[in-house]
């Protein structure tokens, strides 16, 4: 017995040799990716992983195109005759919790607010930043956190004002910490309430004097979305001014040429040019989701195409240049198809800015907000548009047909860029209780419809999350 | 020659392993070995002692020579023939011993490999199932073979394209997001059969890698499955789904042995669909525009105008759909002496299947050596090289293949190339597809005994795979630019592992028995990915085109992922006690750490214990006339799973290509879960197992219990938080199930015998607990089951149909309630069924009557529920999608009371949200199935062993020749394409215009020389 112990012992000896290293041999890292304790050591890496917030941003599933075109495909902007699929239930106001486009709107502004709250909750970890940077990026996250709960609501909960209680309709979770924990939907008023102290806080951070990088939102982008968060909310009073210090700083002209009035390539002093007070930088090979789908298809058609209202409108007076420049029609089967040419301008060899926030979009709207208290220079900024338009000056002062009038314009200016269902919402929930849209199959602007259900996604992460009423609209 | 000595050998030969021959003479033991027939039998073994020995020449003559005087216990083994053994006493001369062996016919003795070792059958306290032919067919991958022969074993092949696996099920599934795939070893190589090996060649063309296919089934020898935890707990954490031991084929000492066989064969589809021709269908279409209330003429897809749709009606299954050829030739021989014996095994394999340009070509070779360096060392070499070509086409839901003819393919459109890449026929002559894939698994065993009694094991694996995805699309193929482009996608796994083992036999006595094994082992697989492709190539990649030496590669066509590795490092002992050889004990304990998981919840460990009792064995059964044996057993023990991605307990952070302005981006890609852990199984076992008549009828039956905890679930996270799902410890299962299996031979004459067999597995899978995941938080990819508490992984969770109101022929749903409702929600969905059968199994009868042998093999499976998620298109709403002409059983004016509601091209109308909607138990069928799998007649013919040939077999088999179902849609047996392991587990049963299986004939010639 004692010789086999000598053999067992001699057999441990060389199992152990073997496998001495046997904590090397187990621990196996990732390849090609960095381990979250080594991501953020430096100011540097946090730019790194702002810019990933802005190529969120960018994507298709949000301001490069699901953002806007989902919105659009609820409103009456488009002929969605023909559309199927995700784009059919959209169109029909009945999406469900299973409709893949639900989930994919939903998703990415919450992975650019998700990118924010990390950036915020290390500003004071990260080591090297100066109290300056810590405040320009504390902007910029602030800025993206407003936002896209600010898109997000506006797509998954019934509009501010809607004539439910703000304080006990339901919006959507705020996420205000990077942070796994299940979270309930918050109400409208507390989303838009935080909606608001961001930006306020955004304004506040990024009002220094910085350098700021090319195509990245400054605090004139910050205030020109705080406009347009009042302006949702009917607020013209806090609206206002912020108009127009934006407007002035802007420069007040607008663009004159219409090919350029959606995108203008700008200078270093004014990066997206004349018309634009923020947008994004993009590049057709990194994302075409709202190119292809707005402009025409090789075989004649587009995938979205404008609805017979739109034509209709652009054509109710003689010599409107938008007709030629921005709308085409065509023949596809014997049935008239109206296409968007408006982003045929946006490529600059295969580089774009996505236009999310413009001049033409500001002026509309103290137009609006000053149709009632001011006429002359709502009239002023109405008749600017019209003018570039080639149409005449508008003259009358009464409050309602101007308000109409710059409506209408607003509506031609701004189809196909994702406003049209917000500006509806915003009609019925303060002015026209009743109002309707599309003359065949008429739909009340907050039927259950007229909002995308929670996704998926969402829910399966947490049963109790309140989702919204099914049952279309008609 | 003392110990010392032995020792500084045992070091030479772990190193060099030299040849070395003892030899000195003294006492000499001859003899004769023969049959019952008294034939002599040549190459059995015959052994003097344990150390002198020798094999039986052609005659059966053997002679062993130099034996000390003593006496010795002789034993002789033959394959298939019981162990002979009788004392004799060895003088200093001759001594002359005549052997008659006894052909096998008790299982209960037979041998089986449990994991590590061998054991008898009847010593088992564990659940085991032995198979030894899994080579019926042409060009079915080895464990597609498995089915209906092993009880407890769920098959289910995945469709019929050629090279296509199985989905492998063992007493039900386990787990939800790790892989519930058994564990598969060759020869002790726990081999790479990752069916995912990299996400972008994973699941391509509807169909997965199947990294079994490069095995040539021929060169199988038997395959053992290690059912409980009794029997899988040695290899502890990697036990859980069951292990699937395959052992190759062994060289046989005596003179050559050659076996040649050919085989050709014919495969057709089982089943076809009926669809309308090109009138039926834009009749439907105009019905359904009018009926939404539109005028005029329907428009149709792809610009198409009517004048051309009514000329044109093209049979697209047709053109993907034809007869396929098979022919397979194999060879092998066997062979050894003294010290050498080896198996050479080659083959070659060209499997087509229906589908045109389907193929599955296999070149194989096999080189198994084993060597008698001395008395006490011996050498092992496994070797195996093959070479898997794959000519794929696009089978289910992509563009221009079987599934498109079954779908968007309308016959109102011309074959004229017209379709460019969805037209199949275009495609396969200008987009060629080809998977090239090299395989070599290969180990060396040093097996020693230094000092009786104890046995070291020392053994190096190495399995290499290189699995190539090669594209050629021609100049035609792109039809705007016209550039020719060779891509490839390529896996490299290196997968290497090495383990040492000791056992040692404890001298108790005549009543005792005691075996302790103990072990270490270690394992790394490294697998490499990259992709690359050139413009203007003239050929495949592999095929080394043109370009290759006239270009620089384009940097950025060229893609190499990061390197994926993972590691096992394990203990492990089992203890083997017999009392008189009928009370049984084992205990094992494996313990093991994995790469995937971290520091702190790194090593599992792993313990079973089974006892058995032979109670024939005891006085009052033994000579009992009718029961020959009777044993009961019992078990307990932990398996483990940590089949997940590896890295999953890391968060991290990821670079990429793209910039924002030019300025560079990191974003988060992983949440890290540092607890992450081993998903454990508890499996309880009982048995009984019975041979009468002297075995001419054995039965068992089984019974076991399993709970798995900690289950490894890709777990969702509010999408709100910016992240999807993380692999986390979550909830647990429950699998219980019976197992019954009787094998008779109830006629036994000179000239006709009977055998047969008969199995039925019944398991009962329950989800006990998800955490509190809502039931659609956890699917099956793009599948449509579900994981609801309570119910069987892969619940189909739906709303249920109530048929279609005669009044405006509009769907009418039923609510929770049962309330009927025109308007579908998922708020409206219940469970409904589940796609895990009831029971599984098999039947099979074999017939010999003198030369000639007739065998049927029926496999079955009862009670399983099918979804065909393509029906809601092919027999829904009017899209672009064909439609099969059950539609014509539709509603068409009030008061009709028919199948399927008024044709529409709104989902609307149908109450859906879009046509994807269309989920109900409309399109949920009853997949029970009896299918006569293989019928096979044969002749042989048996020459005397002087003559050149020894044997001859001519035989013909027909696959799936026959089905009885109710199942109306194209096969019920049927597992599509999968996303991940989580989709794998969960829908089975899940069709989506998957091509159904093959039916083929062959006829095959086996001569042995």
């Amino acid at each position: 017995m004692k010789k086999i112990s000598n053999y067992i012992f001699l057999l441990f000896l060389l199992t152990g040799v073997a496998f001495t290293s046997c904590k090397d041999f187990l621990e196996l890292k990732p390849e090609g990716v960095i381990l979250e304790e080594d991501a953020l050591k430096n100011k540097d890496s946090l730019m790194k992983l702002l810019n990933s917030s802005y190529d969120a941003a960018r994507s298709g599933n949000y301001f490069g195109g699901r953002t806007w075109y989902l919105a659009d495909m609820m409103a009456d902007d488009l002929d969605g005759t023909l559309f199927t699929t995700d784009w059919g239930s959209f169109y029909n106001h009945r999406t469900s919790i299973f409709i893949p486009a639900c989930g994919e709107v939903w998703q990415d502004p919450y992975i650019v607010i998700y990118r924010a709250n990390t950036i915020l909750a290390n500003l004071e970890s990260v080591p090297g930043l100066t109290e300056q940077d810590k405040k320009w990026f504390e902007g910029q996250c602030k800025f993206w956190r407003a936002v896209g709960h600010f898109e997000v609501v506006r797509l998954f909960g019934q509009p501010y004002g809607s004539g439910r209680e703000n304080e006990t309709q339901s919006g959507i979770p705020l996420r205000l910490e990077p942070s796994q924990d299940r979270g309930l939907r918050n109400t409208t008023q507390e989303v838009y309430t935080q909606v608001l102290k961001d930006l306020d806080e955004a304004i506040s951070a990024l009002g220094g004097n910085y350098n700021v990088p090319k195509w990245y939102a400054d605090v004139w982008a910050a205030k020109a979305y705080k406009a347009r968060v009042l302006f949702q909310m009917n607020n013209t009073a806090g609206c206002l001014p912020l108009l127009d210090e934006v407007i002035q700083h802007q420069g007040n002209d607008l663009e004159m040429d219409l090919e350029k009035r959606i995108s203008t390539w700008g200078t270093d002093a004014q990066p997206f040019g004349k018309e634009v007070i923020f947008g994004l930088y993009s590049r057709e090979d990194i994302n075409t989701e709202l190119l292809d789908r707005y402009k025409k298809r090789s075989n004649g058609n587009a995938d979205l195409p404008v609805s017979e209202e739109i034509l209709s409108l652009v054509n109710s007076e003689p010599n409107d240049l938008r007709a030629a420049a921005w709308i085409e029609t065509g023949n596809v089967d014997g049935r008239t198809v109206v296409i968007n040419k408006k982003y045929n301008y946006l490529n600059n060899s295969r580089k774009f800015i996505i236009p999310v926030i413009h001049l033409t979009d500001l002026k509309l709207m103290r137009a609006e907000c000053l149709a009632a208290s001011n006429p002359l220079a709502a009239l002023a900024d109405l008749n600017a548009i019209r003018n570039r338009a080639g149409l005449t000056d508008f003259t009358a002062t009464d409050a309602t047909a101007l308000k109409n009038e710059v409506r209408k314009q607003r509506r031609i200016e701004m189809f196909s860029e994702g406003n049209r269902l917000h500006d509806i919402k915003r009609i019925g929930a303060f002015e026209q209780p009743n109002l309707t849209i599309r003359v065949l199959e008429p739909v009340v602007w907050n039927c259950p419809g007229m909002i995308a259900q929670i996704p998926n996604a969402e829910i399966a992460g947490n049963l109790d999350i309140l989702r919204n009423e099914e049952g279309g609209c008609n | 020659m003392n110990q010392k000595l032995r020792l500084n050998y045992l070091f030479l030969l772990c190193f060099l392993i030299i040849p070395f021959v003892f030899s000195y003479a003294q006492g000499v033991v001859k003899g004769t070995v023969k049959n019952e027939k008294g034939e002599p039998m040549s190459g059995a073994t015959v052994m003097v002692g344990l150390d002198y020995g020798a094999y039986s020449d052609d005659g059966g003559n053997f002679r062993v020579e130099g034996i000390p005087a003593g006496e010795y216990t002789l034993t002789v083994n033959y394959f298939g023939y019981t162990d002979y053994t009788q004392s004799v006493t060895v003088g200093n001369g001759e001594t002359t011993v005549e052997v008659t062996l006894q052909e096998e016919v008790s299982t209960s003795n037979e041998v089986v490999i449990v994991g590590y070792g061998t054991m008898r059958k009847r010593d088992l306290t564990s659940s085991i199932a032995k198979v030894k032919n899994v080579n019926d067919n042409v060009g079915n991958s080895f464990e597609v073979n498995l089915q209906g022969k092993a009880p407890g074993v769920q098959v289910v092949q995945s469709s019929g394209a050629a090279g296509s696996g199985a989905v492998i099920r063992i007493r039900g599934i386990n787990s939800i997001s790790a892989s519930g795939d058994p564990l598969y070893v060759v020869d002790g190589i726990p081999i790479t059969q990752d069916i995912f090996p990299s996400g972008a060649s994973a699941n391509r063309g509807g169909q997965n890698n199947n990294p079994l296919n490069s095995i040539n089934p021929n060169d199988i020898e038997s395959i053992e499955v290690l059912k409980d935890a009794a029997a899988a707990g040695i290899y502890g954490s990697r036990g859980a789904n069951g292990v699937i031991l395959i052992t190759t084929k062994k060289g046989q000492s005596g003179k050559p042995q050659f076996d040649f066989s050919a085989r050709v064969g014919a495969s057709t589809p089982t089943r076809l669909h009926k669809f309308t021709n090109n009138q039926e269908w834009l009749q439907l279409r105009q019905e359904a525009w009018e009926n939404d209330g539109n005028v005029g003429r329907a428009p149709l897809p792809r610009n198409i105008t009517w004048e051309d749709a009514l000329k044109t009606n093209t049979d697209w299954v047709g053109m993907t759909v034809g007869t396929g050829v098979k022919q397979e030739y194999t060879m092998g021989m066997k062979q050894g002496n003294k010290k050498f014996s080896s198996y050479l095994g080659a083959g070659y394999l060209n499997d087509e299947s229906y589908l045109k340009g389907n193929s599955f070509q296999r070149y194989s070779g096999r080189y198994n050596l084993d060597w008698n360096v001395a008395k006490w060392i011996k050498a092992t070499v496994n070797t195996s090289l093959a070479q898997g070509l794959n000519n794929r086409v696009s089978q289910a839901w992509d563009a221009g293949g079987f599934g498109a003819a079954n779908s968007t393919l309308l016959n109102i459109y011309p074959a004229d190339g017209y379709l460019g890449g969805d037209d199949p026929y275009f495609r396969r002559n200008h987009r060629k597809w080809r998977t090239v894939e090299w395989r070599s698994i290969n180990n060396a065993v040093l097996s020693l005994t230094p000092v009786r009694n104890l046995e070291i094991r020392a053994t190096g694996n190495y399995d290499f795979m290189n699995w190539d995805d090669n594209i050629y699309e021609d100049t035609v193929y792109d039809q705007s630019n016209h550039i020719a482009r060779a891509s490839r996608s390529r896996v490299i796994t290196n997968n290497r592992s090495a383990n040492i083992t000791a056992q040692y036999n404890f001298d108790l006595g005549e009543n005792h028995t005691l075996y302790i094994l103990g072990g270490s082992e270690a394992q790394k697989s490294v697998s490499r990915y990259n992709s690359l492709s050139i413009d203007n190539a003239d050929r495949h990649i592999y095929q080394r085109p043109n370009a290759i030496g006239d270009l620089v590669i384009d940097t950025t066509s060229t893609y190499k992922a990061p390197v994926q590795a993972w590691s096992f490092l394990s203990y492990f002992s089992r203890l083997n006690y017999a009392f008189k050889d009928k009370y049984f004990l084992q205990a094992t304990i494996r313990r093991d750490a994995s790469s995937r998981f971290g520091s702190n919840y790194r090593w599992g460990t792993f313990p079973t214990v089974g006892v058995a009792w032979v109670i024939s064995e005891e006085n009052f059964l033994k000579d009992n006339s009718v029961l020959n044996f009777l044993k009961l057993k019992a078990s307990w023990g932990y398996t483990g799973n940590a089949n997940i991605p590896n890295y999953q307990r890391f968060g991290y952070f990821q670079n990429s290509n793209i910039s924002y302005n030019d300025n560079a981006i990191i974003f988060p890609t992983q949440l890290s879960n540092p607890d992450l852990r081993w998903e454990k199984t508890r499996t309880l076992d009982g048995g009984i197992e019975v041979g009468m008549w002297n075995d001419r009828v054995q039965f068992g039956l089984e019974f076991y219990d399993k709970k798995t905890t900690d289950l490894l679930i890709n777990g969702v996270v509010q999408s709100s938080t910016g992240f999807g799902t993380y692999y986390q410890n979550i909830g647990s299962i429950m699998n219980r199930g019976l197992e019954f299996n009787v094998t008779a031979t109830p006629v036994d004459t000179k000239n006709f015998k009977w055998t047969t067999n008969f199995n039925i597995a019944r398991n009962i899978n329950k989800v006990l607990d998800i955490g509190g995941a809502s039931p659609d938080a956890l699917s099956g990819g793009t599948n449509d089951t579900r994981i609801l508490v309570g119910h069987p992984i892969g619940t189909h969770f739906r709303v249920v149909w109530g048929g279609v109101d005669p009044v405006d022929g509009r769907p009418i749903y039923l609510d929770t309630l049962g309330n009927p409702t025109k308007q579908w929600s998922e708020s409206h969905r219940i469970v409904v069924g589940k796609v895990l059968p009831d029971a599984v199994g098999g039947f099979s009868n074999t017939f010999t009557f003198g030369k000639f042998d007739v065998n049927a093999l029926i496999a079955y499976s009862i009670g399983g529920d099918l979804y065909d998620n393509s029906v809601k298109r092919q027999i829904g709403v009017v899209t672009d999608w064909n439609m099969r002409t059950e539609i014509f059983d539709r509603w068409r004016k009030p008061g009709d009371v028919a199948t399927y509601p008024r044709l529409t091209m709104d989902p609307g109308m149908y109450g859906l949200s879009s046509e994807w909607q269309y989920n109900s138990t409309l399109w949920l069928y009853d997949a029970s199935y009896a299918r006569l799998k293989n019928l096979t007649v044969g002749y042989t013919h048996t020459l005397p062993s002087s003559s050149k040939i020894k044997s001859l077999r001519f035989y013909a088999i027909a696959t799936n020749l026959l089905t009885l179902t109710n199942y109306p849609g194209l096969d019920p047996e049927i597992a599509r394409d999968f996303e991940n392991p989580q989709d794998r587990n969960m829908s089975v049963g899940v069709t989506y215009l998957t091509a159904p299986q093959q039916r083929s004939f062959s006829v095959g010639i086996n001569v042995g020389l």
